[in-house]
């Protein structure tokens, strides 16, 4: 629970920026959309986990 | 856990948020919201003595313990709230950002009605 899950979604990010110029260059435009939205989802699925943690923890603590 | 770390943490956000944010926007939200929540988990463990104490004040008063339950109820729809809210601007759409913060308010009321009826039956005793 510290830096390195932002560090994570950065290098998914800037991954996915990189490969996405690649195939644009390469002409592919369609697989390059959908590279997009595949890191995106993993982006959205890690930050998922952390929105869990914070919701549960603030269930415990003010009694909801 | 100290202010240092949650300090380093946020530095961290902005920082890794302004680079991704030229390239890939909506992954720079993403890591503005893991960075949030981050801070907001390490800062929420520190409240849980706080609370602790707050209770034992609150036995020794004698008062039931029932009333303090929805004053942390409040507290934690205050922290929910501020805390999405506020991400909403940073995305940059207000408008839901108010109405998250419209729909707080109406639930603290809701909460506190209880509260307020209980100190109202308190007041008709004793006139």
């Amino acid at each position: 629970m510290s830096v390195e899950i932002i560090f994570k979604i950065a290098g998914i990010g800037l991954i996915t920026a990189i490969v996405n110029q690649i195939l644009k260059h390469l002409g592919k435009e369609e697989i390059a959309s959908v590279t997009t939205l595949a890191g995106l989802v993993i982006c959205l699925l890690m930050v998922l986990d952390l929105v869990q943690d914070l919701l549960n923890t603030i269930k415990n603590l003010f009694s909801f | 856990m100290d202010i240092v770390k949650v300090v380093a943490v946020g530095l961290i956000t902005v920082i890794a948020t302004i680079i991704v944010k030229q390239v890939k926007p909506e992954i720079a939200m993403l890591i503005t919201l893991t960075g949030s929540i981050i801070i907001i988990i390490l800062s929420i463990q520190m409240l849980q003595g706080v609370f602790g104490s707050f209770m034992s004040i609150f036995n020794k008063t004698g008062v039931s313990n029932s009333l303090f339950v929805p004053v942390l109820k409040i507290i934690g729809i205050g922290y929910l709230c501020e805390f999405s809210a506020n991400l909403c601007v940073d995305g940059g759409c207000n408008s839901i950002a108010d109405k998250i913060l419209f729909c707080g308010k109406i639930t603290i009321l809701i909460i506190a009605l209880p509260i307020i009826n209980s100190v109202i039956d308190v007041v008709l005793e004793l006139l």
